[in-house]
């Protein structure tokens, strides 16, 4: 069975607003297809997600408990999309997505995880399996992002408020995701997604 | 690079949809912000949105750089400072040339008086 592989990503940022959207990128047509969006926010605000038009899975278990930050979409459609985020009290945001493929689709994501920065350095470590891969969105409010460790997806930053990234690794059993801040504090989220499972090696079985 | 600013639209909106541009943005910029004074917002009451566009070859096509929206009223950050606008900002995947253009549209719900600048770095 083919490994999850990355796809795609976007970003944007915004100031005293209430809802995000991307510009348009390109899913393309492969299978088991699935998206993690991130949001950073200088408030304490509760984020739904759409990507494609199709809403998101809910706040992943074990990432950042005092916001759904970090979410999972199943599915979303292939060809041009974009991805929209809204909440109800305005702030300063940076919105993120990275698309991949092969995911399962029952459960595209396991082994949540959050991890809050120490001074500059901000790190979160994931459990995977062959196959998978994970995937990290940190949020930080009063720095900017630099030296990510792993494949970047994104990293936008409004101003010196609130900056976003996130990068996607290897599924080799544990999998360090770590950037550098230049100031402020933050938390990085961490989730594994899933690898599809091989109907046709199941079939043969 | 120093930011230019670019006036799109001022004056009195009409609810309901108006378009902006096309501009020629500055030859070399990476970032573009769409920046919506919020002054003339404080007693109103509708939320409201906005997108843009850029084409790279001299505006034969678009493609979207993104949006935002917001609420009318006064709003305040955490610092309990108020926002005296709500923009946008999105940094492009390769910088402009004298083929770029930028265009967007305000969506409103009530007639509105203000000022949409655009900011390039």
């Amino acid at each position: 069975m083919p490994a999850v592989t990355y796809d795609n990503q976007a970003s944007i940022t915004g100031s005293g607003v209430t809802s995000l959207d991307t510009g348009a990128f390109t899913i393309t047509s492969n299978s088991n297809r699935a998206a993690i969006v991130g949001c950073s926010a200088d408030n304490g605000t509760a984020f739904s997600y759409t990507v494609g038009g199709v809403a998101d899975n809910g706040q992943i278990t074990g990432c950042a408990a005092f916001n759904k930050l970090t979410a999972s979409v199943t599915a979303p459609p292939s060809g041009s999309q974009t991805a929209h985020a809204q909440w109800t009290t305005a702030a300063n945001v940076v919105l993120g997505v990275m698309t991949f493929y092969n995911v399962k689709q029952a459960t595209p994501t396991n082994n949540g995880t959050n991890a809050a920065t120490v001074g500059t350095a901000a790190s979160v470590t994931i459990t995977s399996t062959n196959g998978d891969l994970t995937v990290d969105h940190l949020f930080t409010s009063g720095g900017t992002l630099s030296a990510p460790t792993q494949n970047l997806g994104y990293n936008a930053a409004n101003g010196t408020l609130v900056a976003g990234g996130g990068t996607y690794g290897p599924g080799t059993g544990t999998t360090t995701h770590a950037w550098t801040l230049s100031a402020g504090s933050g938390t990085s989220d961490g989730v594994n997604l899933v690898q599809a499972d091989d109907l046709m090696a199941q079939a043969v079985l | 690079m120093a930011t230019t600013s670019v006036v799109a639209l001022t004056g009195s909106l009409l609810a309901g949809k108006t378009n902006w541009g096309p501009i020629t943005p500055v030859v070399g910029t990476v970032a573009i912000q769409i920046a919506i004074d919020r002054a003339g917002l404080a007693l109103l009451t509708q939320p409201f949105t906005w997108n843009a566009e850029l084409s790279t070859d001299a505006g034969l096509t678009w493609n979207s750089i993104g949006g935002g929206g917001s609420v009318a009223g006064q709003i305040s950050d955490i610092h309990l400072v108020l926002f005296t606008e709500s923009s946008t900002t999105k940094n492009l995947p390769t910088a402009t040339n004298a083929n770029t253009r930028l265009r967007g549209s305000i969506t409103l719900g009530e007639t509105v008086v203000t000022t949409i600048t655009i900011r390039q770095t």
